[in-house]
């Protein structure tokens, strides 16, 4: 047998058209198997590498999630300071208008419990310089008073609740009237003492008069919604939307008046 | 606890024993007192005023229930002075209000069964009312001017439904931690 493949062997070296022959015979055959091996060895390469990858993969996602989160998280951030960069910007502009003293920012802790009465919880008090009766504003407007102090919380009674009474001036387009501003208890503020023969006009701007020494000149208080004017008595009345939208207030700016 | 609860049969039945279940006033203070932060803090920012319940007043009412009028007191006390801290009201406004209602659930449910969620039901809505309306006498008590208007009395309606469905939720919770108030009576006697 040995022999006849050595004599094949010989014959092939002799005659090269039949190693041709045979060379291609034999590419004919293993070219598609070597493709086919290729391929299919190409396809489990990549297939080991996601594999072995899943776990750099999954780590890599981890880092993204994160990462988002902590975008999301500074983009509140950014809002929140434009917030109260607004803020400060309105107050300056505020103290320009009226003689307001320093101020102090505040946030709202908390929120009176009891139905019946609009007040609410800082988190400044005696360490921040804070006594009673100093006037609470924010950039609209003012809010309240401070009642109560404890060395770091204040309790601010709202401008809405119906023991607040504030000393007002109105403002119209051609007419000066002076009044006092209460609470009414759901809300709005009820202008009072206007006296019937004084014009009030719907829209007119209330200020504080500065009369009665807790909040200073020229503060807005809120604009004139409705005139309640009978046809006897001294005095008219008017409803008074307030400048402070005070369900949402965060953070509110107390006066650092002298006392 | 214990040298009270051994000299006195009303510090026993105040202050609750393990015989008496796992539920201690200890307990009801701690409720009340998440209760009254979480309402004041986080609640009046996400609901409507009205939409607030009263978490304080429902635990009131139920331990003065379950256990007589004299832990109901306590326990609107204790109600009423953490309220106090945080409400611009003087410091007897919300301590009257919250006494007399955890001492009247209890007077009032000892004439009743007192798991029954007919009279839990019942003494919730009415120890709403009689909150808001000793809230309204002692505020004038005390010289502040007050305006009953159409919101205080839609508040006060919503206020009442919602007190009323959280107690009645909570009530089965509090008759299993706290059984039936007939345990107490026996050593009470038998202390006198």
């Amino acid at each position: 047998m040995a022999v006849v493949a050595l004599a094949a062997s010989a014959v092939l070296m002799v005659f090269p058209e039949s190693r041709a022959l045979l060379q291609g015979w034999g590419a004919q055959f293993f070219g598609p198997a070597q493709q086919a091996i290729t391929r299919s060895t190409v396809g489990v390469g990549e297939a080991v590498g996601v594999v072995t990858r899943a776990g750099q993969l999954a780590a890599q996602n981890r880092n993204y999630r994160e990462e988002i989160d902590r975008l999301r998280s500074l983009d509140v951030q950014v809002k929140r300071l434009e917030t109260e960069n607004e803020d400060l910007r309105q107050l300056l502009e505020m103290r320009r208008r009226s003689s307001i003293g320093n101020l102090v920012s505040a946030q709202v802790i908390a929120r009176d419990p009891l139905a019946l009465i609009q007040a609410l919880v800082i988190d400044r008090g005696t360490n921040d310089g804070l006594v009673a009766n100093m006037p609470v504003i924010t950039y609209q407007g003012v809010a309240g008073r401070v009642i109560e102090v404890s060395p770091t919380t204040a309790k601010v009674l709202l401008v809405a609740d119906v023991n607040s009474a504030v000393s007002v001036d109105v403002d119209g387009a051609d007419s000066h009237t002076s009044g006092v501003v209460r609470g009414t208890g759901d809300g709005r503020l009820l202008l009072q003492y206007v006296p019937r023969e004084d014009a009030l006009h719907l829209g007119d701007p209330v200020t504080t008069s500065g009369i009665g020494g807790i909040f200073p000149p020229g503060l807005l208080v809120g604009t004139v919604d409705q005139v309640r004017s009978a046809d006897v008595g001294v005095f008219q009345e008017a409803l008074v939307q307030p400048a402070v939208r005070l369900k949402d207030m965060e953070r509110i700016y107390v006066v650092l008046t002298r006392q | 606890m214990g040298p009270l609860n051994e000299r006195s049969g009303l510090g026993y039945q105040c202050w609750g024993s393990a015989e008496q279940g796992p539920l201690t006033v200890a307990w009801i203070l701690l409720g009340q007192g998440a209760s009254v932060l979480i309402e004041t803090t986080l609640l009046w920012r996400w609901l409507p005023a009205a939409a607030v319940p009263d978490g304080a007043l429902i635990l009131t009412v139920l331990w003065g229930a379950f256990r007589g009028w004299a832990p109901g007191l306590i326990a609107g006390l204790a109600a009423g002075l953490m309220t106090s801290w945080v409400s611009a009201a003087p410091l007897g406004v919300p301590l009257v209000v919250f006494g007399a209602v955890g001492a009247c659930a209890g007077f009032v449910a000892a004439h009743f069964h007192r798991g029954s969620p007919w009279v839990i039901g019942g003494m919730m809505v009415g120890s709403t009312v009689l909150a808001f309306a000793l809230t309204i006498l002692a505020l004038q008590a005390a010289g502040w001017p007050l305006a009953v208007n159409r919101q205080f009395l839609i508040e006060l309606g919503a206020r009442t439904v919602l007190n009323t469905i959280l107690a009645l939720a909570a009530t089965p919770l509090v008759s299993a931690l706290a059984p039936a108030p007939g345990v107490v009576s026996p050593v009470v006697g038998a202390r006198a």
